[in-house]
This record gives C-alpha cells, sequence and structure tokens, in this order.
C-alpha cells in the first residue's frame, strides 16, 4: 500500500505543518509564549477592565455634571459606554473564533481525517498559534499515527508478499507433482487442481474451477467417501482412527476405463470442526490393478490346478501302496510323506494368498457399525427406487472390518434389489464376528431364495465401473451365500475379515497425529547456508525438544534410561507430526516407586531395544536441530551415558527451559514444567504427563512461549539465549551452595 | 463303508478311477457321474446313499449350488471336494448343505473318516 502526500495550500504552510511542534522545540515567541489559560483569561480580564473602565468613565461623567443634566448625561453615558462595550466584546469574540474556535475545529478536522484514513492533511502550523499545547501535541498525535499507519502497511506489505510467495511454491509444487490433486468444497465446486489431474483424467474441458468435480471424475465414490469422512469428523472416530480424516479409494474417470488410485481428505476450518472442502490426490494405477488382478487369478488357477493334481497323485499313492502291499515298503511312505508337504506348502500360500492377493485393489479400515449403517442406507434406497418401502434396522458390533468399502456397498446394492425386489419387507443388517472372520448379514422372514438366484445377481455389472459382484468377492478375496439362520430367518452373509491395528500402548487408542497441515514449510526454501547454530534467531531455529523417562535420578548407581521422546519445532511452529517415542530396554527391574511415576513397567521394556539402539535413531531424529529440555542437565546426563557405546555424540547446542524462564521470571518464582505449562496456558493431558512424548510437546510449548519473550528483552539467536543461561547456571550453583 | 452306494461326481477320470478303485476295495457300490447332467441322471435312476462331489463339476457351474440342489433333494449325504483351501469355502459348503467338506488334495484316510461320521441316510439341518 503507497501513500501519498496531500496537497497543501502553500510551500510555507507545508514547512510550516512539517515544522516539530514549538512546544517540543523550545522556541516560543511574544503572544505565542504565553499559556493558553492565560491568554483566555487576560481576554476576559481586558472584558472586565474594559466594563470597569465604562462604569467608572460613566461615574465620573454623572458626578460632574450639573444636577439638571444628570440624567441626560447619564443615558449618554451609559450609551455610549454600552456600545463601546458591546464593540469590544465584538472584538473579542472575532479575535476568538478566529484564533481558537476555528483551529479547533480544523485540528480536530485534521486529526480524525487522520484516524479514518491514516492519511489527513498535515496540521497546519499557524492553526494552532494561539492554542498553547494543544496544536503541537496534535501534530505529535498525528504523526505518531501516520507513522503507526506506514508500520502496519508494510507488515501487511511483507505478509502479502510472503503469502504469494507461499502461494507461488505450493502452485509449483503442485504444478510438478506426479500425482493429480484436485481440492473441492464440500458441494463438490473444484477449487483448484494441477496439470497432472487433466493428464490423468484425460480430460477434455471438463474439468474447471468453480464446475462440479464430478464433470470430470466418476461422483459415486468420491461421495460415499466424503460421506463416511462426515460421519466420522460428526461422530468424533477420527480422532482415534489410524486414518484420521483420509481414506484410500479407487476413483474412475467420468469418461474413459482408467482405474485411478488415490486419497481422499477432509480439510477442516480453523476451529477444526467443520469440513470447508476436501482434497483428492490420485494417480493412474489402471495397468497395475488389472496386473495385480490378472496375477491373483493366474495364481489362484494355478493352485487349484496343482490341487487337482496332487489329489490324483496322493490318493494314487495310497491305492498303489495297498495294490504293491509290502513291495512299496519304503516308496509309499515317503511319497505319502512328500504329498503332505506340498499339501502344507498349498495351505501355506492360500493362507498368504488372502493377505497379499487381496492387494492388488486397495482396500483399508472400517468401522463395522458404519458399513452395516451405510448398507442400511442404501437398502432403503433400493426400497424406494424399486417402489418397495423397507424398514431396515441395524444390528452391529464395534469392530473394524478390512475391505473397501464403496465396492463392498455397491455388492451390498446389487444383492439388496435381489432381496427386496423378491418381497422381503422388513431386513435387519448385521455385523459381527467371530475370531479373525467377520460378516455382514442381510435377515429377513420370508421363504428360501436359491444360492443360484444369487449367483445370477452377482454376475450382473454393477455401478459405474460395471464391475460384477463377484468381481468384488474377487478383490476381497472372499464370498457371501444365502441360506437360513437359526431362527429361521432368511440370510444372505457376506463373509469379510477383521483387521486389528497395533494400539498406542498407553492410552489404548491409536496415537493421534494432529490434522493441520504442519507438514511444509516453504520458508526452508528461504534458508541461506546454514548459519553457525548459536547465530541462528531462536524463532528461525530446528529444536528437538526431548526429555527421558529413567528407572531413578542415579546414574551413578546404576540407574538407565527406560525411554526418550522428542518433538521437532522448525521456524517457530511445533511440528506434532514429527516426533520420536521409544522404550528403552534398560538391562534391569524397575523399581516399583518409578513406575508409579511413570507407568513403564518391565512387561513394557521387554521387547524394547536397548540404548545402544535407540540413541543412534534419535541422534538422526535430531540431527542439525539444538535439542531442550526441562531441566537439561538431568535428561543429557542420561542421553550422554550410553553415547560412546551407541556409537553416537550429542554435540548439538543444548537449551534449557528452566534456565530461559529464570531468565525472564527469576528464580524466586516456581520454574517447574507444570507450573510453566500453567503460566503459558499449555494444557498436558493427565494421561501424557510424565510420559516423554507428553512432557516433550508441553515443553516444546513453554519454549515457544519463552522464544516471544525472550525476543522482548533482547535474547534473539540461539548464542544469545545460551549465554544467558550460563548466567542463570552460574547464579544457581552460587545459590546451591549457600 | 461297506454296502454303502457312493456316487463319484467328478470330471478328472484319473481321479475318479484311483477313488472308485478304493473305495471298491473298502466294500463300497461306486457309480460314476462325469458332469452335472449324468449326476442327476443317476440320482433319479436309482437311490444313493453319498455323493462325493467335486467343487467344481463340469455343466454344473460352482460346486455350492450342486449342494444346495443335492441338500433340497434330500436325497443323500454328500462330501464337497474342493480345490480351494480358503476357509470361506468351508463354511459356505457346510452352509449350503454338505455334511462335509473336503481340501484336495486329501489322504484317504480323511475321506474314509468322513464318510464314517455321515447319517446312514436322511439330512441334517442346515446350520
Amino acid at each position: 500500500m503507497t501513500r501519498e502526500t496531500p496537497p497543501t495550500e502553500g510551500r510555507d504552510r507545508e514547512a510550516e505543518a512539517n515544522r516539530p511542534p514549538s512546544s517540543f522545540d523550545g522556541k516560543p515567541s511574544g503572544w505565542e509564549a504565553l499559556s493558553l489559560r492565560l491568554r483566555v483569561f487576560l481576554f476576559f480580564a481586558l472584558l472586565m477592565v474594559a466594563a470597569v473602565a465604562v462604569m467608572a468613565a460613566a461615574g465620573v461623567i454623572v458626578a460632574t455634571a450639573p444636577a439638571e443634566d444628570r440624567l441626560a448625561r447619564l443615558t449618554l453615558a451609559l450609551a455610549g459606554g454600552g456600545f463601546a462595550l458591546v464593540g469590544l466584546i465584538a472584538w473579542v469574540w472575532l479575535r476568538f473564533d478566529e484564533n481558537m474556535v476555528q483551529p479547533m475545529e480544523r485540528v480536530a478536522r485534521d486529526i480524525r481525517t487522520t484516524l479514518l484514513t491514516g492519511a489527513g492533511k498535515p496540521i497546519d502550523g499557524r492553526d494552532g498559534r494561539y492554542l498553547g499545547l494543544l496544536a503541537p501535541t496534535a501534530r505529535a498525535v498525528q504523526q505518531a499515527l501516520t507513522d503507526r499507519q506506514a508500520k502496519t502497511d508494510a507488515a501487511v506489505a511483507t505478509a502479502v508478499a510472503d503469502s504469494a510467495r507461499q502461494r507461488r511454491r505450493l502452485e509449483a509444487v503442485l504444478r510438478d507433482l506426479h500425482q493429480g490433486v484436485i481440492i473441492c468444497t464440500p458441494l463438490h465446486e473444484v477449487l483448484l487442481y494441477n496439470r497432472q489431474a487433466l493428464a490423468l483424467l484425460h480430460d477434455h474441458g471438463d474439468l474447471g474451477l468453480g464446475r462440479s468435480a464430478f464433470d470430470a471424475l466418476a461422483g459415486e465414490t468420491v461421495r460415499h467417501a466424503v460421506d463416511r469422512l462426515t460421519r466420522r469428523l460428526a461422530e468424533g472416530r477420527h480422532q482415534t482412527h489410524p486414518d484420521g480424516l483420509t481414506l484410500s479409494l479407487i476413483l474412475h474417470p467420468a469418461r474413459g476405463e482408467a482405474l485411478l488410485r488415490g486419497r481422499i481428505a477432509l480439510t477442516l476450518d480453523e476451529a477444526e470442526a467443520t469440513a470447508v472442502g476436501y482434497v483428492v490426490v490420485f494417480d493412474d494405477a489402471t495397468r497395475e490393478i488389472e496386473g495385480g488382478l490378472a496375477r491373483d487369478r493366474l495364481l489362484h488357477g494355478v493352485v487349484e490346478e496343482i490341487r487337482r493334481s496332487l489329489a490324483t497323485v496322493g490318493l494314487g499313492i495310497d491305492l498303489l501302496a495297498r495294490r504293491a502291499g509290502t513291495a512299496a515298503d519304503g516308496i509309499a511312505e515317503p511319497l505319502a510323506l512328500e504329498r503332505d508337504r506340498l499339501d502344507a506348502a498349498l495351505t501355506r500360500l492360500d493362507e498368504a494368498a488372502s493377505d497379499v492377493l487381496a492387494g492388488a485393489w486397495p482396500t483399508g479400515r472400517m468401522d463395522a457399525t458404519a458399513l452395516a449403517e451405510a448398507a442400511a442406507e442404501r437398502l432403503t434406497e433400493v426400497g424406494g427406487t424399486l417402489g418397495r418401502p423397507v424398514a431396515v434396522t441395524v444390528e452391529s458390533e464395534g469392530f473394524w472390518l478390512h475391505g473397501d468399502s464403496a465396492s463392498l456397498l455397491d455388492l451390498i446394492e446389487r444383492v439388496g434389489r435381489g432381496i427386496v425386489g423378491g418381497g422381503a419387507d422388513g431386513l435387519t443388517v448385521q455385523a459381527g464376528q467371530a475370531g479373525r472372520r467377520a460378516y455382514l448379514d442381510i435377515l429377513w422372514r420370508g421363504p428360501p431364495v436359491a444360492n443360484e438366484a444369487l449367483s445370477a445377481w452377482l454376475e450382473t455389472p454393477i455401478g459405474e465401473a460395471r464391475v460384477t459382484g463377484r468381481d468384488i468377492l474377487f478383490r476381497h478375496q472372499t464370498d457371501c451365500w444365502l441360506d437360513l439362520a437359526r431362527d429361521g430367518r432368511v440370510r444372505f452373509r457376506l463373509a469379510l475379515s477383521t483387521d486389528s491395528q497395533p494400539t498406542d500402548r498407553r492410552t489404548g487408542t491409536v496415537p493421534a497425529i494432529p490434522a493441520r497441515p504442519e507438514f511444509y514449510d516453504f520458508d526452508l526454501f528461504d534458508e541461506p547456508a546454514r548459519h553457525a547454530l548459536d547465530r541462528t534467531p531462536l524463532a528461525k531455529a530446528a529444536f528437538v525438544v526431548f526429555d527421558t523417562e529413567t528407572t531413578g535420578l542415579e546414574p551413578s548407581r546404576g540407574d538407565q534410561l527406560l525411554s526418550v521422546a522428542g518433538v521437532r519445532i522448525l521456524n517457530g511452529r511445533l511440528l506434532r507430526g514429527e516426533t520420536f517415542d521409544r522404550l528403552v530396554n534398560p538391562g534391569r527391574r524397575i523399581p516399583a516407586a518409578s513406575t508409579r511415576i511413570h507407568g513403564i513397567t518391565d512387561a513394557d521394556v521387554a521387547t524394547a531395544d536397548p540404548a545402544e539402539r535407540v540413541l543412534p535413531a534419535f541422534h538422526r531424529f535430531v540431527g542439525s536441530a539444538a535439542l531442550v529440555a526441562h531441566n537439561a542437565a538431568f535428561d543429557m546426563t542420561f542421553l550422554t551415558l550410553k553415547q560412546d557405546k551407541a556409537g553416537v555424540r550429542f554435540d548439538q547446542p543444548v537449551l534449557d527451559t528452566v534456565l530461559l524462564a529464570a531468565h525472564l521470571f527469576g528464580s524466586h518464582d516456581s520454574l517447574t514444567l507444570d507450573a510453566l505449562a500453567d503460566r503459558f496456558q499449555v494444557t498436558i493431558p493427565e494421561e501424557a504427563r510424565h510420559t516423554a512424548l507428553g512432557d516433550s510437546l508441553a515443553t516444546a510449548e513453554v519454549l515457544l512461549s519463552l522464544i516471544r519473550l525472550l525476543a522482548d528483552v533482547g535474547v534473539h539467536t540461539i548464542g544469545d539465549a545460551q549465554k544467558v543461561s550460563a548466567v542463570q547456571a552460574g547464579l544457581r550453583r552460587q545459590q546451591s551452595r549457600y | 463303508m461297506e454296502g454303502r452306494h457312493i456316487l463319484i461326481a467328478d470330471g478328472e477320470a484319473a481321479f475318479a478311477d484311483i477313488l472308485s478303485a478304493l473305495l471298491t476295495a473298502d466294500g463300497a457300490t461306486i457309480a460314476r457321474a462325469g458332469d452335472a447332467a449324468a449326476l442327476f441322471a443317476r440320482l433319479a435312476a436309482g437311490p444313493v446313499d453319498i455323493v462325493l462331489l467335486d467343487g467344481r463339476l463340469p455343466g454344473g457351474g460352482d460346486g455350492f449350488i450342486l449342494c444346495e440342489k443335492l441338500r433340497d433333494a434330500a436325497c443323500c449325504g454328500v462330501v464337497l471336494m474342493t480345490p480351494r483351501g480358503r476357509p470361506t469355502d468351508r463354511e459356505k459348503g457346510l452352509a449350503l448343505g454338505a455334511d462335509a467338506v473336503l481340501t484336495k488334495p486329501f489322504s484317504m484316510d480323511a475321506l474314509t473318516d468322513a464318510i464314517r461320521r455321515l447319517p446312514q441316510r436322511g439330512r441334517k439341518a442346515a446350520p
């Protein structure tokens, strides 16, 4: 934003206006040198003197007149005195108006204009001549306002340039990505797409900003995925779901047969409560997926063939053994063993195949209840389209399934058409599990339906991609059938696999990774050749804020490291997605008193790596960043205890949040992590307190607050921070002596 | 096994030959059907105790569908011999009316054991 100097009435006025306020340059003169109050007083004193003088003159005139002329003289004196007084008052008013009221109005107007527009006319130096300090003060205020506005304008201009630069870089990154990217509003209008998206969709002008994404992408899959994610968000399940607010999916262009493998992610508003759109990232997987499915078919076909041949050979061995009697001794038995070995190998292959081969078609984790509910919705819709309203109830256990929910629901829809079309009107969708097997059942009362009918339903192509139900079953390496349930209801049963994902050791939930996009920082592009770290500004430096849990407080008495965790800070941002959190096998028993603090038991660390293996991994995680800890001396002691054995050296600069806080607040304040967290309103979840990662995160937030305050007291670089820390450490050492 | 009427429904001639020889030696009376049409023709011709049904009998498509038809006909015990090792095959076979499901290859002992467990006549209810 640029601003022009407003035109002034003349060079002398401008010069006058730009002149420093007279009360500030100390050179007032004559009348102007008198204070405003004195000047106003003198005006009124003049009036009083004049009035007294008129009355005195009138008195003299009347007193000196002969008795018979006194009345006439009195009248004349009063009239003359009155006129003189009125004239004087009029003159005083004119001077007052010209020199005080009008300048005050102009000063007020100019300040107001400056306030409103940031570019008011400079206050005329002559205006304020008779206003005492008012005019210079007003000029100072105006100048301050103008300066502040200029600063704000400069900051805004920098921010705009920054944002434009970031946008250009984002555009450059998107342009060079091999994946197609489309960003849409919740109403599926395209907000952004990249060149690769056009290429992958073989676009013929269908894709365009502000247009529906479904002009270019087949909509059913995307709509279903967005619905699933929106439901996950609304129910808060995204916080524990390993995929958060993302889903992998197979997409199809609106036209053409290509198979696009992609991932969709909801984007949230600042409050992270409402979806403001979604991002789809995809690439062409046609050859890969079709190749994978062909490989699966081939392998299954070959295994079947081998099983058939082996069955003949195996029974042949039994027959030969019987016929040959003792002549087959020593031959039949090893052959039978070979048959059994081959059989066992094929069984292993079958077991592995059901896991490995299903990988040809991308599948993910699904919430069983969510799938059952979506299936119920789909069945209700089927009833609607067939003109046969159906009541659908859902009964589900809470567990995870593995599969591609979009295509499974397509399958359910196809089967549902058969079921509802056959006259069933009250359906129950059940999701249940037995061991690793899971089932999605549809139950209803009515005459049994032959599996031959189901077989015909499964052969009918479904949806946009014209795949059949059999294709979907094959992709999932599973099957479905119709039978009767124990209670006599007809049952459609779809067998599925359960999914068990490792959970977090302490909370029992999957570790949540923040949804906020902390995984980029385009300012890194700007980073010049690395400064010596101690000259790096604190606000720009890379830190690893870390914490350790130990078996006790005394390494000299054999206490050992139990856990080390850290989180990165870069350019003043806490990267919650970049954490290190490892347990360490201490090679000794953990005292119960210590377990009570951090909750780590002998069983927890039984399978953990020893410090010699964890420390190199942590060293790699730290890289060239500075190390920060709360009471760093303690943590560094344990970190360096086995660094020689581990073959690493933690020689990065180390900062201590205790010492930095002591520099700011003095040592008389409590400087515990809890106290500092409380002071900076950092919340440490109870379950995270006294875990290495939880405390690292809290310390990192404290550090960010400290860095902001340190800037105000002139501590800007890592070197500055180390200097003040050294002073504080010295003070504390001295205090500890007394 | 002695005296049982067993129908081997399998398109693999060599496999059916060997199985037939083994079962005959054990005292069973054997009939054979190389495809679905022959299977139903043989069933119509006279009573059979047990059908050893291949998972993919020529002309019969999915062996499971034949299983269900045989259950509905309530004519005989069914042992489904599937060439696929997936756990769902066994489950689906039993749900659709097989009395036992054997995955090829299997030993003669396993087959004899399965046949021995079958009810002499009649059908058990579907699970």
